[in-house]
């Protein structure tokens, strides 16, 4: 009955191959057939949600399993979720179209901390109570994982458990437990004990966090005996000896990253010290080239995508890129496959590699010098020069291009109006450079668009510890700059920085923050990175009336005693490290590429040999 | 060497696109491994060509496509091995090998036959729709470019329209309505102004639509693209 309500109103609704499920590779099993259901969850919309190459790897790895099947679910659009709310429709699974209350896990990832308010949606819509407590043995286990997952705090009474850290292993021990104490039939609670006892499960309500007077923490301490004080990331040792999918769901719709694509290595070994990316996935271990190849071949067969993508953090970091480039080219080129690369370092840009690359495809260029001077740039140990970035556009213009992208952040610890005005030079000098390759000639061809986000800080990063500038201030930074980059061919663009402002709340809140979560969520925030839905106004009512100030925890300086929310999480990376760094940017000094030198970051605590 | 084929798009997949439809079957063509040529230029693309977009909703067991290939390949295995390959509901039916200087399908189609169901239907159902079609004109309003609305004559464009099977639950139309690039009639505009004159307007009807067939207009009379393919 249900299924033909649901197939009657995904008619009616925009986009309904959002909800339609059944593309080419979609896992089919019989649910009677096995024991354990889990829904993975990813809330956002579905174009968004396959475009996640995590998602990707935990579905099927999940799938390979004879006692489990593993289906998808994404956060309806308001249109959808309209529709099924008159219907009386709960949340389902795109597989089967079966009610996610009926499975045994409902997984989160967590990738931004302005989805969280779609997390407490989505429970709400599936019927699944919101708060961990109020749970029973009829509900499923509501767990989640993901670089947020490291300070999931403003979601901890939301969530029953936790994991930290790659999930290609920790998952399949955690279906093992389960499946041994479903047979058992104990009561939940000993499952999440169960599962606490596995590396890398962090079950929030076995810790109790109490606050000194003037707000910061006290202490963060495990509630039961045989629970760890420190929960530890786990991580995947060997890439190639690691599961991953030689298939791909290939979607119909055109979702944002429509392609293969192959992961090439993990972990980042360049510390820009605002990016948490590069302090959280490290140590950089890379995928072999023959293995990279043959993930290829079979992906290319088994989906029938005419583009692959080069996935990781800095991706020309990667040891054989041009070798594996030529193979790929050789290989492919004739077959009409193209190739896509992000990420690309602007130092690295060497011009026989933008020639391979515009072979197959001439697409617009991302320049990412990150801040305006080179003061500031060594703050945040982006070791690029402005020497470096002229000479990449200096070829790219020379080879044709003449749209391209800068980005920079604003707001980043030490800025003064000098480093705003240095933004403004590099785009006058860059808009100089084309005029002078093209002899003055086609000026009107020439795009540069120069885009601004606002700093946030975050978790395990340097920057930890530093104060956010203000709401008022961003804008004023933000005016400056529209004013300072009235330029020919130049346009700008920047971020909300109120948006920015409540990620920098959720990103290093605490357990506090759960009942202005719930709060902001009942009085209709959803969706909150899309513009169109972003109520700010309901967001600042939610703060009011939850007596908790976002300044708090957005715009307050923190002293390198003070208990941090995280401190119980264990990213390999240590604090003491990270204070070293801080101190060090304050400062203006720079830390080399950690190929070049250990900085004895505490990753290989993880595990002797990890580094390269 | 060219192939027509012929293709139907039924069950979950009634919702995607044209343009979803184009890449899937393009993706199915590279991972059946089939030889098509590919245009020549910056951006190349395998050199298919489709017939007038289903819209989206509708199902269809006759759909086409036109497909270029490099090299030789059997008709009947092209098909056998695009369905080990697709999606549920889509399904290659027939493929015969053209003349490469055939006119384009597109260009050649002219109608399509549809079977309309109505659940439950209008009262009085088989006289009003009798009705429907004895008007000399049948006007609707379609918004035109730049959001002016223009009035439209429908009524030339359904060639034949009856009701098929009859009963309370569900009434089943046939109907051939014109389905070409110069003369175009998508079956829910004539389903609303029917349901509209029925009287019935406010009471929101559900209706399904499944394209049956394309036609050509041949010295035999109507023809459909494969017979036209295999030289009328």
């Amino acid at each position: 009955m249900n299924k033909a309500v649901i197939d009657r109103i995904i008619g009616q609704v925009s986009k309904p191959v959002r909800y339609m499920g059944n593309e080419y590779n979609m896992i089919v099993k019989d649910p009677s057939e096995v024991l354990i259901r889990f829904a993975i969850a990813f809330p956002d919309v579905y174009e968004v949600g396959m475009s996640h190459l995590g998602i990707k790897i935990l579905y099927h790895i999940m799938n390979e399993r004879e006692d489990t099947y593993c289906e998808r679910v994404f956060a309806p659009w308001v249109d959808m979720e309209q529709k099924m709310r008159e219907n009386n429709i709960p949340l389902f699974a795109l597989e089967t179209r079966d009610p996610v209350a009926g499975f045994d896990f409902l997984g989160f990832t967590l990738q931004y901390e302005m989805s969280y308010t779609n997390v407490v949606n989505m429970l709400d819509l599936a019927g699944i109570p919101l708060m961990s407590r109020e749970r029973d043995k009829s509900h499923p286990f509501v767990i989640a994982g993901g670089p947020c997952a490291y300070n999931a705090e403003p979601l901890a009474d939301f969530l029953d458990l936790v994991v930290m850290g790659e999930g290609e292993e920790v998952v399949n021990q955690l279906l093992d437990e389960y499946r041994e104490w479903k047979k058992n039939g104990a009561d939940r609670q000993d499952f999440l004990i169960r599962a606490a006892g596995i590396d890398g499960v962090y079950v929030p309500a076995f810790y109790d966090v109490d606050y000194n007077e003037d707000g910061t923490i006290g202490s963060i301490k495990p509630n039961r005996e045989g629970v760890p004080p420190v929960i530890r990331k786990r991580i995947v040792r060997d890439l190639d000896n690691v599961y991953y999918p030689e298939t791909m769901i290939v979607p119909y719709m055109n979702v944002v990253h429509d392609r293969v694509t192959l992961e090439v290595f993990r972990g980042c070994t360049r510390g820009c010290r605002f990016c948490q990316a590069g302090m959280i996935y490290r140590p950089v271990r890379e995928r072999s080239m023959s293995r990279l190849m043959e993930l290829a071949r079979e992906l290319i067969k088994n989906t029938g995508y005419e583009e692959i993508s080069l996935s990781s953090l800095s991706t020309s970091d990667y040891s054989q890129l041009e070798e594996l480039i030529k193979q790929f080219m050789d290989e492919f080129q004739s077959r009409r496959v193209s190739f896509a690369l992000p990420s690309l370092r602007i130092d690295s840009f060497s011009r026989e590699f933008i020639e391979e690359m515009i072979k197959v495809r001439k697409a617009g260029l991302t320049f990412a010098p990150e801040a305006g001077t080179q003061r500031l740039r060594d703050v945040i140990n982006k070791g690029v020069t402005d020497e470096d970035l002229m000479n990449s556009v200096t070829q790219a213009f020379e080879l044709g291009w003449d749209n391209v992208k800068l980005y920079f952040m604003i707001g980043l610890p030490t800025e003064t109006e000098e480093d705003l005005d240095g933004i403004a030079d590099l785009a006058r000098r860059v808009r100089a450079c084309y005029l002078d390759i093209n002899r003055g000639k086609q000026a009107h061809r020439l795009k540069i668009t120069v885009s601004t986000s606002s700093f946030v800080p975050k978790p395990f990063t340097p920057f930890q510890w530093v104060a956010q500038d203000s709401i008022d201030l961003l804008r004023q930074k933000q005016e400056l700059l529209r004013d300072k980059l009235r330029i020919k061919s130049v346009t700008y663009d920047w971020h909300d920085s109120e948006l920015s402002f409540l990620e920098a709340v959720f990103a290093r809140g605490d357990r506090r923050l759960g009942k202005v979560l719930l709060k902001a969520w009942e009085m209709g925030c959803k969706f909150d990175g899309w513009a169109e839905c972003f109520n700010y106004p309901a967001w600042q009512e939610a703060f009011r009336t939850s007596e908790i100030e976002p300044e708090f925890y957005a715009n307050r300086l923190r002293d390198k005693q003070e208990v941090l929310p995280w401190d119980h999480i264990d990213v390999g990376v240590t604090k003491a490290f990270l204070w070293r760094e801080y101190e060090k940017a304050l400062k203006g000094e720079l830390t080399p590429d950690c190929r070049e030198i250990c900085h004895g970051c505490g990753i290989s605590r993880l595990g002797g040999g990890l580094c390269p | 060497m060219r192939i027509v084929v012929k293709y139907a798009k039924e069950g979950r997949v009634k919702y995607i696109s044209h343009l979803e439809l184009m890449r899937t079957l393009h993706r199915a063509l590279r991972r059946a491994d089939i030889p098509v040529a590919f245009s020549q230029g910056f951006n190349p693309q395998p050199r298919t060509a489709f017939t007038l977009p289903l819209p989206v909703g509708m199902t269809s067991e006759g759909e086409y496509m036109d497909i270029i290939l490099e090299s030789y390949l059997n008709p009947e295995l092209l098909c056998q091995r695009m369905n080990e390959v697709l999606p549920n509901g889509i399904t290659l039916l027939r493929a015969v090998e053209v003349d490469e200087s055939l006119s384009s399908l597109m260009s050649l189609i002219e109608r399509a036959v549809y079977l309309i169901t109505i659940y439950d239907p209008v009262k009085d159902m088989d006289k009003k729709f009798n009705d429907f079609l004895k008007q000399n004109e049948i006007i609707i309003r379609k918004d035109g470019k730049k959001g002016k609305q223009r009035l439209i004559n429908i009524r030339p464009m359904i060639h034949k329209a009856g009701i098929v099977n009859f009963q309370k639950t569900d009434t089943v139309i046939e109907a051939v309505l014109s389905t070409g690039s110069r003369e175009y009639l998508n079956p829910n505009d004539m389903m609303d102004e029917f349901i509209a004159y029925a009287g019935e307007g406010n009471i929101e009807r559900s209706y399904t639509v499944h394209r049956v067939d394309m036609l050509i207009s041949s010295n035999n009379g109507w023809i459909t693209p494969l017979e036209f393919g295999r030289g009328g």
